[in-house]
C-alpha cells in the first residue's frame, strides 16, 4: 500500500500537474486559517518585512530589510476597509526588530537600537535617538541583529549573528544582549550562530531561532536561559568584555573532527542549554525565523498558550508546544500553516487573535515565489482535528487532541515513531544519526476521547522523537489535519 | 533505554554524508575535451556562469566551487520542453522532501539527470565528469536545494563547434586618448597575427598605457541567423561587422556588464573589426557572441562577457527629491561600518561615521547606488558621484597637554581570533567604543529633513549640522559644530590631516588638490607631527557658545568620478 502511494506521488510530481506546484496542504488548512495577502502601498515598494509590532489604535508597524518602517491602518479589516499605509521612516539599516513603548517606536538595525518619534505630526519620524550601539560590527552581511518586543520590566533583547558563517570578529557577535528602554546594555547569553528571530513564549521566557550550520546539526528553537551558552563557542572570545554579567567563559565543546552529541556535552559544559525544540532541517524547513506566543485566550483557535514560529525557506508557520521538564524547556513542533507568498521573517499575534507575517526571499530563497509578503492569518472559527499537546511521560508521551478521537482507530498500528539526533560539531550541519526505532503501544484512551497515552520503548534522551499518526481518526471519522509531530526529548520526566 | 555508541554511528555516517562523492573519475579524466569551472557567488544565490558551452559528445570535466556560505549543488538535466530552465525539476525535488535529503537533494536515479554534484558545504568543491549529449540543444542546470533554483540555474549549450573567427590580425597604435580615435589616420607601431577566435590585448602588454589596438578577422556564418555580440572593456571599444558599428562601449571606464548588439548575418563570410583603446590603469577586453545554432562563443581570451548572471546588480540610484535630504544608513566604502550617507538637494553629499563620530567623506554630483545594499544579502551601498574627499580623520576631539602630543584617532583593542581552535594564535584587532564618546542619533529638520547629528564627548554634547552651499558657482558644504556643556581646557577639534593646510591669501586652508576649507568661530592652528600637518581648533576658545563653522569648498570643475 505504502509503495503504491509513493509511486502515485512520484508520478504526480513528474507529470508536473499544477497541483504539484502548490503547497500540498494549503487548501485544507485554509478551511481553518485563512491567509489575506496585502499588496504593496506603491509598486516600487519592496515590503521585505523583518519584524511587526502593534501600535496604539490598532495600527500595525512593519519594518523592512530595506530599512523602511510602514504604519498600516485598517490592517485588521483589509480588504473590507482598505489598508492605509504611511511611511514612518526609511533608509534605516536592515531593520529586524520593532517594539513600541511610551510614545517611541524602537527599531533594531545593524548598527544600533534606535528609537523614533514624529514630533511635528506629519506622520514621519523626525527624531532618531541611539538607544544602544553596544556591540561591534565589521561590515559583513551576516551581521544581522534581531530584536524582541519589550518584557514587562521594560527591556528588549537583541540577538547578534556571527561575523561570517563560522567566526565572531566584532564585539558580541554571537551573543544575546539585554537592553533597557533607556539604553543600558547587559550581556545576557552567548553561543549564538545565525539567528532568524527572537521572542517570548506565553510564560514570558525568551527564545530565539538558530539556523543549521556550524555547531547546529539542525535548525531549532532555543531557550535563552539567562546566562546560558547556546552551543557555538566562537563568540565566547568576548567574555573578558562582559564584566562577569554571565559568569565565566564556558569550556569549549570538543573541537575534534568527529564532534559529539548535545546530550553528552550538556554534562560537560555547565551553562550549555540544548535546543528546546529541534525543527528537523530539510524536513520541516530550512530557516526558522520569528517567534510569537498565543496570548489570545482562544481567539486564535484552540492553541492558547502555545508558540508560533515562522519559517522563511518553506514559507510556512510552525506551531510549537513547550513544556519544562527537570528545569529545562523541550517540546513538540507541529506543522500549522503553509502557502505564504514569500519567506516569512517577522510575526505578530495580537491578543485578540489575529496573526500577521511579513518576509522576503532576498539572498536566501524561499518557496513562496514573490520577493516579499505582508499577510494576515485569521482563524475561521472552525476547529481542525489536530494533536493539541504532546507531553513527555516517564515511559512515553501523552497526547491531547482538539477533537475527540475514535478510540477504535487508536491502536498501536495507527502510530509510527523514529527517533534520531544530530552530531554536535564544528562542521556545517549534520545528517540525522543514532537512529532508534521505538516500539509503541497505546495503553489507554481517555473516556472523553480527547487524550491518550502512548508507551514508547525506548525513550531516548536527547533525541528528536518523530511521531506519525496516519491511522488515527477523529470521532467524526476525519484524519488529522497534520499527522506528524517532532518532540525533542532533552529530559525524561521521573513521573 | 540505551544510547547507541556514537563512534560506531559516526563511521557509518561518513559514507552517507552528502558532501562526499563516491563516483570514480572516468579513464579520460586526465584528458577531457572541455574543462569548465563554475562557482557560486557569495551572498548572491547565483552561479557565476549562466551559460556553459560544450560540443556534442564532448568529454567534459566540470568543477563546481562553493565559496558561498550556504550548501549548494548542481544538477545537469536532459532537455524537457515543459521545463526548459529546470525550475520545475527543482520544485518537484523539493516536494520529495526527506526522501532526497540523504542524497543531497538529488533524486539520484531520476531519468532526467545527466550529472549531479553532492551537496557541497561552504568552501567545498567537486569535479564532475560527464559526456555531453550527442544532440545539440539547451540542457539546464540548477541548484536543487529548496528555494535556490529561482535564481540559481543556467543552461549548458551543446553546439557543433565551428571555426567562427579566423584570419585574425592585430595592429597596435600609440596615443593618449579619452575615446576611440580614427585609427585610419594613424600609423600602427606593431602588427601581427593571432590564433583563431583569440582576441587578446596581451599583445600590448609591454605598453603601460596610452595605446589602441585594431583586431580584424573573418567571421564565418554557417547559416543565416541573428548574431548577438557582447562587449565589455576597460577603457573603450567597439565591434564593427561588415563596416557597421554593432556595439559601442567607448570612453574611459572600468569593465562593466557586457553590452549587447544584434546583427542578422547571411550564410557566408563577413568582416569583423574590434577597436580598443586604453588610457591608463586597469585594462580588459572581452568579446563574445551568441547565436541559436552556435550557442555561446568566446571570441577573446578574456571570457568574462558570458557572465550572464548580473554581478554587480543593476544600479538603484538614490536622488534627493522635493527639496529634502536623504539620510541613509548602510555599509559604505571608506567609512566604518556604522555609516550614514546624507544626500542634499543640489548634489552635495556626505558620509557621517557613527563609529568615529566624524564627517568621513564628502562628494558631489550623484548620491548613492544602493543596489548591492538592497539586493542579495546586503553588502553595502556605493557612492555614485564625483570628487570624493576624505574629510574624516578618526575621533574628532582630544585634550592635548602640548601641541607636540600626537593625535589618537582610533579606539581599538586586540584579541585572539578563534575558529574552533583550542589554542588560537592569530591576533585580531577590532574597533571598541572610546569611553569618552557616545553617538546619540540625529534629528531631521522638519522643513528639509537635513539631519543634525548628536554625540556625547565626556560631559559635553556635540551637535553637527550640515548644509549645501555654492560659492562662485562651485559646490560647498557648511558644517556647524556646536559644543554644549563643558570640555576640559586644552581640548582641540581636529579638522584635517591632509593637504598643505597653511592658510592661503584668501583665508582658506587647502586640504586636497580640489578642496579648501575655512573655519569661523576660532582661530585654527596648523601643526606638524612626524612631518604630517594637522589643522586643529581650540574648542574652549570658540565663540560664541563654543560654535565652529567650517566651510568646505570645491576648487575644480566637477569631474573626477568616485572610486
Amino acid at each position: 500500500m505504502k509503495t503504491i502511494v509513493r509511486l502515485a506521488l512520484l508520478t504526480a510530481v513528474l507529470s508536473g500537474s499544477a497541483a504539484a506546484q502548490q503547497a500540498p496542504g494549503a487548501s485544507k488548512e485554509a478551511d481553518y486559517y485563512t491567509i489575506t495577502t496585502f499588496e504593496a502601498p506603491a509598486p516600487d515598494v519592496a515590503l521585505e518585512g523583518g519584524a511587526i509590532a502593534l501600535l496604539p489604535d490598532r495600527k500595525i508597524a512593519v519594518c523592512t530589510r530595506r530599512g523602511q518602517i510602514w504604519v498600516v491602518e485598517n490592517a485588521f479589516e483589509h480588504p473590507a476597509k482598505p489598508a492605509k499605509w504611511t511611511l514612518f521612516a526609511e533608509y534605516l539599516h536592515e531593520t529586524l526588530g520593532l517594539a513600541w513603548r511610551d510614545g517611541w517606536l524602537y527599531a533594531v538595525q545593524r548598527p544600533e537600537v534606535t528609537r523614533m518619534k514624529d514630533e511635528n505630526g506629519d506622520g514621519r519620524a523626525d527624531v532618531f535617538e541611539t538607544v544602544s550601539d553596544a556591540w561591534g560590527i565589521k561590515g559583513d552581511y551576516h551581521e544581522y541583529n534581531f530584536g524582541s518586543s519589550f518584557d514587562p520590566q521594560g527591556n528588549l533583547y537583541t540577538v547578534h549573528c556571527l561575523t561570517g558563517s563560522f567566526t565572531s570578529e566584532a564585539l558580541y557577535r554571537g551573543w544575546v544582549l539585554k537592553i533597557s528602554a533607556d539604553g543600558k546594555m547587559t550581556p545576557f547569553a552567548c553561543g549564538v550562530r545565525s539567528p532568524g528571530g527572537i521572542g517570548f513564549n506565553a510564560a514570558g521566557d525568551l527564545f530565539y531561532t538558530d539556523n543549521q550550520g556550524a555547531w547546529n546539526g539542525s535548525s531549532s528553537l532555543k531557550w535563552i536561559k539567562p546566562g546560558s551558552f547556546q552551543g557555538n563557542p566562537n563568540g565566547n572570545i568576548w567574555f573578558d568584555y562582559a564584566g562577569g554579567a554571565i559568569g565565566d567563559r564556558p569550556k569549549n565543546p570538543p573541537l575534534t573532527e568527529q564532534g559529539s552529541r548535545t546530550v553528552i556535552e550538556r554534562d560537560n559544559i555547565a551553562t550549555y542549554i540544548p535546543p528546546a525544540v529541534v525543527l528537523p532541517h530539510g524536513k520541516v524547513g530550512n530557516s526558522p525565523t520569528g517567534i510569537v506566543p498565543d496570548l489570545s485566550g482562544g481567539k486564535f483557535g484552540p492553541f492558547a498558550g502555545q508558540t508560533f514560529v515562522g519559517e522563511q525557506t518553506h514559507s510556512k508557520i510552525h506551531r510549537v508546544f513547550l513544556e519544562k521538564v527537570n528545569g529545562i524547556y523541550q517540546g513538540a513542533m507541529f506543522p500549522f500553516r503553509e502557502g505564504f507568498d514569500s519567506g516569512n521573517i517577522g510575526l505578530l499575534l495580537t491578543d485578540d487573535g489575529v496573526m500577521f507575517t511579513s518576509g522576503s526571499n532576498r539572498g536566501w530563497g524561499a518557496r513562496g515565489t514573490r520577493n516579499w509578503n505582508f499577510e494576515r492569518v485569521n482563524w475561521t472559527g472552525k476547529v481542525s482535528f489536530e494533536i493539541h499537546e504532546m507531553r513527555a511521560r516517564p515511559d512515553g508521551f501523552e497526547l491531547t487532541f482538539t477533537e475527540p478521537i475514535d478510540p477504535a482507530s487508536a491502536t498501536a498500528a495507527a502510530f509510527t515513531m523514529d527517533a534520531y539526533t544530530y552530531i554536535y560539531q564544528k562542521a556545517y550541519g549534520s545528517p540525522e544519526v543514532d537512529q532508534v526505532k521505538p516500539k509503541l503501544t497505546v495503553p489507554s484512551v481517555a473516556p472523553d476521547g480527547k487524550s491518550l497515552r502512548l508507551t514508547v520503548e525506548p525513550m531516548t534522551k536527547g533525541h528528536v522523537h518523530e511521531l506519525r499518526l496516519a491511522g488515527l481518526k477523529s470521532a467524526a471519522g476525519l484524519p488529522l489535519l497534520h499527522d506528524v509531530a517532532y518532540y525533542t526529548l532533552n529530559e525524561i520526566p521521573a513521573k | 533505554m540505551t544510547l547507541p555508541a556514537p563512534r560506531l554511528a559516526l563511521c557509518l555516517l561518513a559514507l552517507a554524508l552528502p558532501g562526499i562523492s563516491v563516483a570514480e573519475p572516468p579513464e579520460w579524466s586526465g584528458n577531457p575535451d572541455a574543462t569548465l569551472v563554475i562557482k557560486t557567488l557569495p551572498g548572491m544565490m547565483r552561479y557565476d556562469l549562466g551559460e556553459l558551452t560544450a560540443a556534442p559528445g564532448a568529454r567534459v570535466k566540470l568543477t563546481l566551487e562553493n565559496p558561498d556560505d550556504l550548501q549548494h549543488n548542481l544538477v545537469l538535466l536532459k532537455a524537457d520542453p515543459q521545463d526548459k530552465d529546470g525550475q520545475k525539476f527543482a520544485q518537484d525535488t523539493w516536494l520529495l522532501g526527506e526522501k532526497v535529503i540523504a542524497t543531497g537533494w538529488v533524486p539520484r536515479d531520476h531519468p532526467r539527470i545527466l550529472a549531479a554534484s553532492a551537496l557541497l558545504n561552504p568552501a567545498a568543491s567537486e569535479t564532475l565528469y560527464f559526456v555531453a549529449p550527442d544532440e545539440p540543444g539547451d540542457y539546464p542546470y540548477v541548484c536543487t536545494v529548496p528555494g535556490h533554483s529561482l535564481l540559481m540555474r543556467g543552461i549548458l549549450q551543446v553546439r557543433k563547434p565551428g571555426k567562427v573567427l579566423t584570419d585574425l590580425t592585430y595592429a597596435i597604435y600609440r596615443g593618449d586618448w579619452n575615446k576611440l580615435p580614427d585609427f585610419s589616420t594613424l600609423q600602427p607601431v606593431e602588427t601581427g597575427k593571432l590564433p583563431d577566435g583569440r582576441i587578446d590585448i596581451g599583445v600590448a602588454k609591454k605598453f603601460p598605457g596610452g595605446f589602441g589596438i585594431v583586431f580584424e578577422g573573418k567571421l564565418t556564418a554557417t547559416e543565416a541567423e541573428d548574431y548577438h555580440f557582447f562587449l565589455a572593456s576597460d577603457d573603450g571599444s567597439r565591434i564593427i561587422v561588415n563596416g557597421e558599428g554593432i556595439v559601442d562601449v567607448d570612453g574611459i571606464h572600468p569593465m562593466g556588464d557586457p553590452k549587447e548588439g544584434k546583427e542578422k548575418l547571411t550564410e557566408g563570410t563577413h568582416s569583423l573589426r574590434v577597436l580598443y583603446f586604453e588610457k591608463s590603469g586597469n585594462r580588459g577586453l572581452s568579446v563574445g557572441l551568441r547565436t541559436k545554432s552556435l550557442g555561446w562563443q568566446d571570441l577573446s581570451v578574456e571570457p568574462s562577457s558570458r557572465r550572464a548572471t548580473k554581478a554587480p546588480p543593476t544600479p538603484i540610484l538614490l536622488t534627493p527629491k522635493n527639496g529634502e535630504a536623504i539620510t541613509h544608513r548602510a555599509f559604505l566604502p571608506g567609512v566604518n561600518p556604522r555609516g550614514i550617507a546624507v544626500g542634499y538637494p543640489g548634489g552635495v553629499n556626505l558620509a557621517w561615521d557613527a563609529d568615529a563620530l566624524s564627517l568621513a567623506l564628502i562628494w558631489r554630483g550623484g548620491f548613492l547606488n544602493v543596489a548591492s545594499h538592497w539586493e542579495g544579502r546586503g553588502s553595502g551601498s556605493q557612492l555614485s558621484g564625483y570628487d570624493q574627499v576624505k574629510t574624516g580623520h578618526g575621533l574628532p576631539m582630544q585634550q592635548l597637554k602640548s601641541l607636540d602630543e600626537p593625535w589618537v584617532p582610533t579606539s581599538t583593542a586586540t584579541i585572539k581570533y578563534e575558529r574552533d581552535k583550542d589554542n588560537p594564535e592569530k591576533d585580531m584587532t577590532f574597533h571598541v567604543r572610546h569611553p569618552d564618546y557616545q553617538f546619540l542619533g540625529y534629528r531631521l529638520d522638519p522643513k528639509n529633513r537635513f539631519p543634525t547629528f548628536r554625540y556625547r564627548y565626556r560631559d559635553a554634547e556635540v551637535s553637527e549640522r550640515f548644509g549645501p552651499d555654492s560659492i562662485d558657482g562651485r559646490e560647498a558644504l557648511v558644517r556647524t559644530i556646536t559644543v554644549t556643556g563643558s570640555v576640559p581646557a586644552d581640548t582641540w577639534f581636529r579638522l584635517a590631516d591632509t593637504g598643505s593646510l597653511e592658510k592661503n591669501e584668501a583665508g582658506w586652508h587647502p586640504v586636497d588638490s580640489k578642496l579648501w576649507l575655512k573655519v569661523e568661530g576660532a582661530e585654527p592652528v596648523v601643526r606638524s607631527v612626524d612631518g604630517k600637518k594637522e589643522l586643529l581648533v581650540p574648542i574652549e576658545a570658540a565663540a560664541p557658545e563654543k560654535r565652529l563653522t567650517v566651510t568646505y569648498w570645491w576648487q575644480t570643475e566637477i569631474g573626477g568620478r568616485v572610486k
